[in-house]
């Protein structure tokens, strides 16, 4: 049994040793294959990130992130954008088209690697990055490396390209070793310390657009409205005292309506006040304005009881979004009116109140007031008040 | 190759073709190379339902571009250009004109304009960019309240048709009007007294006058008083109803004419007037216009005629104070006696 064992093993070992051997050989050529030195590594949680990824964008931040696999001193970074692989000794590198870091190429480090020295970009190209500083900089394994390779212009296809990044021992090192030749690479380069292919992708941009069409709401109400002018009713407004309600010479009587704005229009909205009664009378009149009985109190100011006048107040808007103030001629002392001081009855009436931007339900409180004199004509007296909001986009 | 390379170049057209088609597709929303206009507003003459009004339509131009036409749409839905308008209910500017209109001018109406949509044609000419404004009179609003919109465009062509060239919508409002009614109601003062304070009726005082002793050789005078106002738009009328003075049946006659003071002669009348012979009594006085009849506003002239209007206003006026001023005067024959009457002042107000 013994002879037998032996001879088989006899006639087994040719073969057996031919492949350990192989195997022994394949490994040993195994670093030279990936392009490496014999203690290079491949960098880990590699990326890099595009603040724009808009095929031809300009002005777009790279920011490259990866994780050295051993501490020490790093002297040069290279990166190099190619469109058609990332493979680190792959001898073709097509530059993206249209894409280019500049000639001058700003580059800013974040954290992982050292400031010390100098880090410049001499001799990159439009494509590919060459980062040296004379004074090679410490580096952490397993502590990113961060940096960001500022106004760069995207790559003009839409899709995947590709980095390479690789680092070198010194600034001398990197520029030797990573050899260009057009679209040439070497296949491997001496003091290499580590070393990552990265891909990246251009996208088109998803364009959005919304149109806000243009609003205007506005109310006029006995009572105050609701939000979206709900709940209004009709503002028709009795002056007078006791009952029935009498207007005489020895009060002011007051009534109110409100009104509500709403509108997006940019520049604001205007509220006008038109006498739609008369031509010629701004206050009260009891044949329809062919005489003024009660008189509008033009300028702003006060009204004393038994000196005939019709006048209003505009209070400042409250509630809702935005701000509505009041015309000087309308507002806003408590107790004091005007009317008529322009042109309530011109083509377009007075304004009373206004806002200088976009508003949301705010209400206005528009107080009418009056007195008669003991002169003042006995009658039923009255005016009718169309306001007109003017919106402008 | 001379039959494949033409082949080639049709082809390429072809393509061409279809991509610009394809991309022209989304700008014919807002339109195909224009901005929009700017400061854009519709001031309405009149905010009321149905009202006839005056549109001011205003914006900028933006593009100083060839400009025939200008459109308008008015919609009850939204201001978004190229989506189907709802036209305005009651909203009509088909009797609209054109009455003014101020930077890029020289439109007029153009005939194929609609009852909601609104053509400004013109000879084409590059437009004048910056403000703008066209006005309209005669407009129709809308027969509801609520909110409205008004789509822009201006165009190169003199017909609205083609691209536009800029653009832009507007909101505008129709509102209830204000009503504001007040009741004056009508009222005469009219007091009485011996005396009355300026101007107020709670000091009047004494309804007596005692002229004392006659004699034939003095005039005997007294004065009441009476202050009036009213609101009656067609003023007031005042007259005195009563007898002259009498002792049973014997009279001191009413000077039934204007005559002066005559001692010894037996005469009763008054006026209005503050006198001279003898003088007493006063002037009208108060910030009302009301005033004496030319009968009784003769100074030292007096007369009585009951019923006769002694004081009038042709307006509502004012307080009046009147100053009634007596002259009586007793002839050597007069017979004795306690000589007295009532007078009535009896205001009426015309309304």
């Amino acid at each position: 049994m013994k002879t037998n064992i032996a001879s088989k093993f006899s006639a087994l070992r040719r073969p057996v040793l031919t492949i350990v051997a192989l195997v022994l050989s394949m490994s040993g050529a195994l670093p030279a294959l990936l392009g490496g030195t014999a203690y290079a590594g491949q960098v880990t949680t590699r990326s890099i990130q595009l603040s724009n990824s808009t095929p031809s964008a300009t002005g777009t931040t790279y920011n490259v992130s990866f994780k050295p696999t051993a501490t020490g001193t790093v002297g040069g970074i290279v990166v190099d954008f190619c469109s058609d692989s990332p493979i680190i000794g792959s001898t073709n590198c097509t530059a993206p088209a249209g894409m280019t870091i500049g000639a001058s190429p700003s580059v800013t480090i974040t954290s992982g690697l050292g400031v010390g020295g100098t880090w410049a970009t001499t001799s990159s190209t439009a494509n590919t990055l060459f980062y040296t500083n004379a004074t090679p900089q410490a580096v952490t394994a397993g502590t990113s490396v961060i940096f960001t390779i500022n106004a760069v212009t995207n790559t003009s296809a839409t899709g995947s390209f590709y980095a390479r990044v690789l680092t070198f021992d010194t600034a001398a090192h990197t520029t030797a070793q990573y050899t260009l030749a057009g679209a040439t690479r070497a296949s491997t380069f001496a003091n290499e310390l580590d070393y990552g292919g990265i891909a990246l992708s251009t996208a088109t941009a998803i364009s959005i657009t919304a149109t806000v069409m243009e609003t205007l709401s506005f109310c006029v109400s006995k009572v105050a409205p609701g939000v979206g002018c709900t709940g209004t009713s009709v503002p028709t407004l009795t002056l007078g005292h006791g009952s029935p309600l009498a207007l005489d010479s020895s009060a002011v009587d007051t009534d109110t309506a409100y009104t509500q704005v709403s509108s997006n229009a940019n520049s604001g909205v205007i509220v006008n006040l038109k006498t739609t009664s008369s031509v010629t009378c701004s206050g009260l009149s009891r044949d329809g304005g062919a005489t003024c009985g009660i008189p509008g109190k033009g300028a702003f100011g006060t009204i004393t009881a038994g000196t005939a006048n019709f006048g209003l107040n505009v209070a400042d808007g409250t509630g809702g979004t935005g701000t509505v103030s009041h015309n000087a001629n309308y507002g806003t002392t408590v107790g004091s009116y005007g009317m008529g001081a322009a042109a309530p009855f011109s083509t377009y009436g007075d304004p009373i109140e206004s806002s200088t931007g976009a508003t949301a339900n705010v209400n206005s409180l528009l107080t009418f007031a009056a007195t008669a004199a003991t002169t003042t004509p006995a009658g039923i007296y009255s005016t009718t008040e169309s306001l007109i909001a003017t919106g402008t986009f | 190759m001379t039959i494949k390379r033409p082949r080639q170049h049709h082809i390429v057209l072809g393509i061409t073709a279809v991509l610009l088609f394809i991309a022209a597709g989304p700008l014919q929303f807002w339109g195909a190379s224009g901005a929009e206009l700017g400061n854009r507003s519709l001031q309405l003459s009149d905010a009321r339902a149905s009202a006839t009004a005056t549109y001011r339509l205003s914006f900028d131009i933006q593009t100083a571009a060839s400009l025939g036409s200008i459109r308008v749409q008015f919609c009850a839905n939204d201001p978004l250009i190229g989506q189907p308008c709802t036209p305005p209910s009651g909203f009509d500017l088909s009797g609209a004109t054109l009455a003014a209109q101020t930077g890029t001018t020289g439109f007029s109406i153009s005939g194929t304009s609609t009852p909601n949509v609104l053509i400004l044609t013109r000879s084409a000419a590059v437009a004048v960019p910056g403000p703008a404004s066209y006005r309209l009179d005669g407009v129709i609003n809308p027969a509801a309240g609520g909110s409205y919109y008004a789509r822009l465009e201006s165009f190169a062509s003199t017909d609205a048709s083609g691209p536009n060239i800029d653009y832009g919508g507007l909101a505008f409002a129709i509102t209830t009007v204000i009503s504001v009614n007040a009741t004056v109601p009508p009222y005469m003062l009219l007091c009485t007294g011996v005396t009355i304070q300026p101007f107020d009726c709670a000091t009047a005082q004494g309804d007596y006058v005692n002229f004392g002793e006659f004699r034939p050789t003095q005039t005997s005078t007294g004065q009441t008083q009476m202050l009036i106002a009213t609101n009656a738009g067609n003023g007031y009328t005042v007259r005195p109803i009563g007898t002259t003075l009498t002792s049973g049946n014997n009279v001191i006659p009413a000077l039934s004419a204007n005559d002066i003071s005559r001692p010894g002669t037996s005469q009763f009348g008054f006026n209005l007037r503050a006198n001279s012979t003898p003088g007493f009594g006063s002037n009208p006085q108060g910030p009302g216009s009301g005033t004496f009849t030319p009968n009784y506003g003769q100074i030292d002239f007096y007369r009585f005629n009951s019923g006769e209007i002694i004081a009038s206003s042709t307006t509502s006026d004012d307080y009046r104070l009147y100053t009634v001023s007596y002259m009586v005067n007793v002839g050597q024959n007069q017979p004795p006696g306690v000589y007295v009457t009532t007078l009535t002042f009896v205001a009426l107000a015309s309304f």
